[in-house]
């Protein structure tokens, strides 16, 4: 069965499910699990103007920040179900893609996501990284609501 | 963990992955099995002069047989993995819905399906039956691909 899965995470209430659900499954078939999040790089587009050094120094440090907070708290999960892991920060990727690429760099064989994550929620049911995810990943991928 | 799992197959080469991660999956965890296949409408699949060539009747016992040809795959698969698996022909209904609806009926905690029904792959990035599921479903997917 599945031998390393990866768990993707944004810190969003719905990843706290994914990462939940993941660790009871690798807890189940004795398998390792890789804990993901993936920060974007600065754009122009997000922010609609010219970035001097020190915004992007600003917004790195936060999202490095953010990051360490949200794989702190899914590793301390990890370990109080005994589940083998090792984290990791991708940065300067878009989510999906991150979440894809890891999955290759680690061997994970299984992908472990919420339905969605911290983007507008309310009516969406399905959000776009996990449908992105889904789409490209050529792993079978866990949809944990 | 898991206690019950719905296993959805069309009987294509692709549904073969989720019925062998499904059986994977309920050995490790001593779950239960359920799979099911689901046929459409008559009215969804024929269409004027079609309706005439190929009536009512005739669809319904070719589309049992179709489906319990699948269903018999299925559990002869079981019976060489060594698992309990029921199984359910759901009629009259679009694959999301059956699938849902089985889910539902029969208190499984986790679906695992393919990406792609045998239409789409080739055509789809991603099935749109495995969309519906996954956008309405309250349990877990595992999408196979």
């Amino acid at each position: 069965m599945f031998k390393h899965l990866l768990i993707a995470t944004d810190g969003s209430a719905a990843s706290e499910k994914a990462v939940a659900c993941g660790l009871a499954l690798a807890k189940a078939l004795r398998a390792p699990v890789t804990l993901v999040t993936v920060t974007e790089a600065w754009t122009e587009a997000a922010y609609a103007t010219v970035p001097t050094r020190s915004m992007i120094e600003v917004y790195e440090k936060a999202a490095a920040g953010n990051a360490a907070a949200t794989l702190d708290a899914a590793k301390r999960a990890a370990q109080d179900a005994g589940v083998t892991c090792r984290t990791l920060h991708i940065r300067e990727q878009h989510g999906p893609e991150g979440i894809i690429k890891a999955a290759k760099e680690e061997g994970c064989d299984v992908i472990v996501v919420g339905a969605h994550g911290r983007g507008p929620v309310g009516r969406v049911l399905l959000g776009s990284t996990s449908l992105k995810v889904l789409t490209f990943s050529t792993v079978p991928v866990l949809v944990c609501r | 963990m898991y206690k019950h799992i719905l296993i959805a197959t069309d009987g294509s080469e692709l549904a073969g992955k989720a019925i062998a991660a499904g059986f994977g999956l309920a050995r490790e965890l001593k779950a239960k099995v359920t799979a099911v296949t689901v046929t459409e409408p008559w009215t969804a699949i024929v269409v004027g002069d079609a309706a005439i060539a190929f009536p009512v009747d005739e669809y319904e016992k070719s589309s049992n047989e179709n489906a319990a040809h699948i269903l018999a795959s299925v559990s002869k698969l079981a019976r060489k993995a060594d698992i309990a698996c029921t199984t359910v022909h759901a009629k009259d209904q679009f694959p999301a819905e059956g699938i849902l609806d089985t889910a539902r009926k029969n208190n499984c905690d986790l679906i695992v399906m393919a990406s792609h029904g045998r239409r789409g792959l080739g055509r789809l990035l991603l099935g749109s039956q495995a969309v519906k599921v996954l956008t309405h479903s309250s349990v877990p997917v595992l999408i196979c691909r």
